[in-house]
């Protein structure tokens, strides 16, 4: 089908197997192709293996923190275009600074309305490719 | 404390004022750094005398916990110690808050108030960021310090006092001088004994010794289990060159703890800046990215400023769905100007 190849991929990266699930439900219902992987680690194998459109990030995770993560998938020609928004409960100056410094693109604060993702998405993805099917 | 009468002046001094009264914890001052020794052996000779002392030194050094060391080894340990951020009293209310006033004296004064000085009596008077007072305040700091008197605002009394004064400064203040825009009689007034504190990157024989005091913290105030740096972590920290001192360190151990989950933190639980052969992400801002991050994240990455204009416009393109015509507008720049820019940036 056209729309399934057209179809937008995003990866998300989180601990904990509820956020997922919540997370891909709300990007699934928007016609988004979603990939997870559950710590910074498979997430840059992941990342490297299907180059996602865009990347959910946690921050605090098993194997490999969030920022950590980013930092790596920027040093990678083959990751390095994807943007990440970084998706956390932990929210200071601190994690805000060092999470731009190494290159993400937007700084989500749990908890979130699907409206503010929505929108992040809608600012960091090309439209014309996006287009939920419908 | 006493009792407050303007409710302007209440806000000001609890904001000012961390603490009052007898010190509560003792403070800790890490360090077996022959500069540290050197320095605890200064404190520990002067604590006892009435002297004034100015602490210099770089921002994050230490300085705060030198004067609450100096004032719990005093005499004085167990009267006030008060903590005053020179650079947060308005010139205006300089006296009032320093000297008091009288009952009366100005509209709202429905009562008599006691300044930090009489707030302090027989106590420490810990005057931070000194630098920032005003010329006409530094004069009348001077005049109470020279006859050891004072006078509320609207006060006929001459009040003794009986304070000892510790000032700090990350700042030069002998160029301030220079400048005129410090005193040089204060000067030597506050500075009878200097203490000069060293930066971190002179003392890194002292990182490892503040790591664990700083892990031992976290692991008392959270309940959570005492966690440890691997040996590459530690070494990884004692080779930066901390800008921001002991407060960086703090920072970082704080970050770390708070991103890594394993028993042991690791080089990647870092700040990202620590890590050897970081460079500030330089590559393009992605298009798109929030307009009101871009400031931010320009800062963290000290871009220079074409590269930020070419951020921003980018941004606002994007934010505006490529519309140029609203683009422009918003930017308030021709649109010949805008597809000139974009053509230049390979954006279009
Ligand atoms: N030697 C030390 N041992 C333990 N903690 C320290 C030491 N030096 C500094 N700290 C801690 O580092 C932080 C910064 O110290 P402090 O506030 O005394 O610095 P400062 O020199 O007053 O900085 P500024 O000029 O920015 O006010 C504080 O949390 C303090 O507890
Ligand atoms: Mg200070």
């Amino acid at each position: 089908m056209h729309e399934e190849r057209n179809r937008q991929t995003i990866l998300i990266v989180d601990d904990s197997d509820d956020i997922r699930s919540i997370l891909a439900q709300m990007l699934e219902i928007d016609g988004y192709h979603v990939e997870q992987a559950s710590d910074g680690t498979e997430a840059l194998s992941t990342a490297e293996r299907i180059r996602p459109n865009l990347i959910l990030m946690d921050l605090r995770m098993p194997m490999m923190n969030g920022i950590a993560a980013t930092r790596q998938l920027h040093e990678h020609a083959e990751t390095r275009e994807i943007p990440v928004v970084i998706v956390s409960g932990l929210d200071s100056e601190m994690f805000r600074d060092a999470a731009f410094s190494v290159g993400c693109a937007a700084f989500l604060t749990k908890p979130f309305s699907t409206h503010e993702l929505q929108d992040i998405l809608k600012r960091l993805l090309p439209q014309h490719e996006s287009a939920p099917a419908k | 404390m006493s009792h407050r009468s303007s409710s302007s002046i209440k806000a000001l001094a609890s904001a000012n004022l961390h603490e009052s009264g007898v010190v509560s914890s003792k403070p800790v001052l890490i360090g077996r750094s022959q500069l540290i020794e050197r320095m605890r052996a200064v404190i520990e000779r002067i604590a006892h005398t009435n002297s004034s002392v100015l602490i210099t030194g770089a921002t994050g050094t230490g300085k705060e916990i030198v004067a609450r060391l100096i004032h719990a080894q005093s005499n004085r340990a167990q009267e006030p110690f008060v903590d005053v951020n020179c650079s947060a009293i308005p010139e205006a209310l300089f006296e009032t808050e320093f000297f008091g006033h009288e009952r009366g004296t100005f509209t709202g004064a429905h009562e008599m108030r006691r300044g930090l000085f009489e707030q302090c009596a027989g106590g420490t008077l810990f005057l931070d960021e000194v630098d920032a007072l005003p010329l006409t305040a530094q004069a009348k700091l001077l005049r109470v310090l020279q006859e050891r008197t004072l006078r509320r605002v609207g006060g006929r009394e001459n009040i003794r006092t009986d304070v000892r004064i510790i000032s700090s400064t990350n700042r030069n203040l002998q160029a301030a001088i220079a400048a005129g825009a410090f005193r040089p009689d204060l000067f030597f007034r506050l500075r009878v004994v200097p203490i000069y504190v060293p930066p971190l990157a002179e003392r890194r024989e002292d990182v490892p010794l503040l790591i664990t005091h700083f892990l031992g913290r976290h692991a008392k105030r959270t309940g959570e289990k005492l966690r440890s740096f691997t040996p590459k972590a530690v070494r990884v920290m004692q080779d930066h060159d901390w800008a921001g001192n002991v407060r960086e360190l703090e920072n970082a151990i704080e970050f770390a703890v708070a991103l890594g989950m394993g028993e042991q933190l690791d080089v990647n639980d870092l700040p990202p800046n620590l890590l050897p052969g970081f460079e500030f992400e330089t590559a393009p801002l992605i298009a798109g990215s929030d307009p009101s991050n871009i400031l931010r994240s320009s800062l963290a990455k000290r871009l220079p400023l074409a590269e930020v204009e070419r951020c921003y416009i980018v941004a606002m393109y994007e934010l505006h769905d490529k519309h140029s015509i609203n683009t422009a507008a918003a930017l308030g720049i021709d649109r010949r100007t805008l597809y000139r820019k974009l053509k230049e940036y390979g954006v279009g």
